[in-house]
C-alpha cells in the first residue's frame, strides 16, 4: 500500500443519500470491500474510479477527494 | 450464469469469509499453510536420507498425508478470505483486487526465486561433499521434488496475499 493518503468524503455522501456500500459498489462495478477500503483511505482509487465516483454523486471530483484532510463541518 | 460467475458467487457466500476475515485469523491460516509446506519439504530430506526403504516410504507418505490434510482446507479458506483475488479470472476482479493480486505474484516470484536459488546451492554442496558428484540421489526423490516445487509455486502467492491483506471494512449491516 502507498503511504500517499487521498482523503475522501464518500462516507458522508453515501450517508447523506442513504446509499449502502453494496449499492455504491454495484453502481461502480467494484467489490463492496473496495468501497470500504476507499472510505478508510486504505486504498487510493485510480483517476478513472475517482471520476466515476464523482459522477455517481453528481459532484466535482475535488468535492469527493482531496490530498489534504477535509475541514470539519461548522469549523 | 457461467461457471466462473457461479464460483465467484459461491466464494462470496462461504462462511469461511467470516471465520478468517480478520488479519490475525488469516495470519494463523498462513502459518498453518506454511507449516504444511515445510512438512512437504522435510519429507524430501527423509527420502534423500533413507530411500529406498519401507521406512522412507511410510514416513514420507505420512508426512505427505499430513501436509494434504492441513494444506487443502487452508488453501480453500485463503481463497475465500482473499475473496478470490488469486483464484478468479482478472475480468471478475476490480482495480484494487488486481493490484493485490499483482503484488502477491511479484513478492511470490521473489520468494520462489530465493527457494530455487537456495535449492541449487544446497544441491551443489551436497553432491560435492565427498568429491565431485560423489553421492547417489534416489530415483524416489524426483516425483516428490517436482510435487513440492509445484506446491510451493502455487501456494506462495496465496500465503503472501493472506498475510498482507488488512482487516476488511465492516459489512453494511454491521455499521449502520
Amino acid at each position: 500500500m502507498s503511504n500517499e493518503v487521498v482523503y475522501n468524503r464518500i462516507p458522508m455522501l453515501r450517508a447523506e443519500r442513504g446509499i449502502s456500500r453494496k449499492d455504491l459498489a454495484t453502481a461502480l462495478g467494484v467489490h463492496y470491500q473496495t468501497v470500504g477500503y476507499l472510505e478508510r483511505a486504505e486504498y487510493s482509487p485510480s483517476l478513472f474510479l475517482a471520476l466515476k465516483i464523482a459522477e455517481y454523486f453528481e459532484v466535482p471530483v475535488e468535492v469527493v477527494f482531496s490530498l489534504h484532510p477535509f475541514a470539519r463541518l461548522g469549523s | 450464469m457461467n461457471t466462473w460467475e457461479k464460483r465467484r458467487d459461491r466464494l462470496e457466500s462461504l462462511p469461511a469469509n467470516r471465520w478468517w476475515s480478520t488479519r490475525p485469523a488469516r495470519r494463523r491460516l498462513v502459518v498453518a499453510g506454511t507449516a504444511a509446506l515445510v512438512v512437504l519439504w522435510a519429507g524430501l530430506v527423509v527420502i534423500a536420507q533413507y530411500a529406498p526403504s519401507d521406512l522412507a516410504r511410510n514416513v514420507y507418505l505420512s508426512m505427505f498425508g499430513l501436509s494434504l490434510v492441513v494444506g487443502l482446507p487452508v488453501i480453500s479458506w485463503l481463497h475465500a478470505a482473499t475473496r478470490g483475488a488469486l483464484y478468479l479470472p482478472e475480468r471478475f476482479l476490480d482495480e484494487r483486487q488486481l493490484i493485490e493480486r499483482r503484488r502477491a505474484y511479484t513478492s511470490a516470484h521473489g520468494a520462489t526465486t530465493l527457494v530455487l536459488g537456495t535449492l541449487f546451492v544446497l544441491a551443489n554442496f551436497v553432491s560435492w561433499q565427498d568429491g565431485p558428484l560423489s553421492i547417489t540421489i534416489p530415483m524416489a526423490l524426483i516425483a516428490p521434488t517436482a510435487l513440492t516445487l509445484a506446491a510451493t509455486h502455487y501456494t506462495m502467492p496465496l500465503l503472501i496475499a493472506g498475510w498482507r491483506l488488512p482487516d476488511p471494512p465492516p459489512d453494511d449491516d454491521e455499521d449502520e
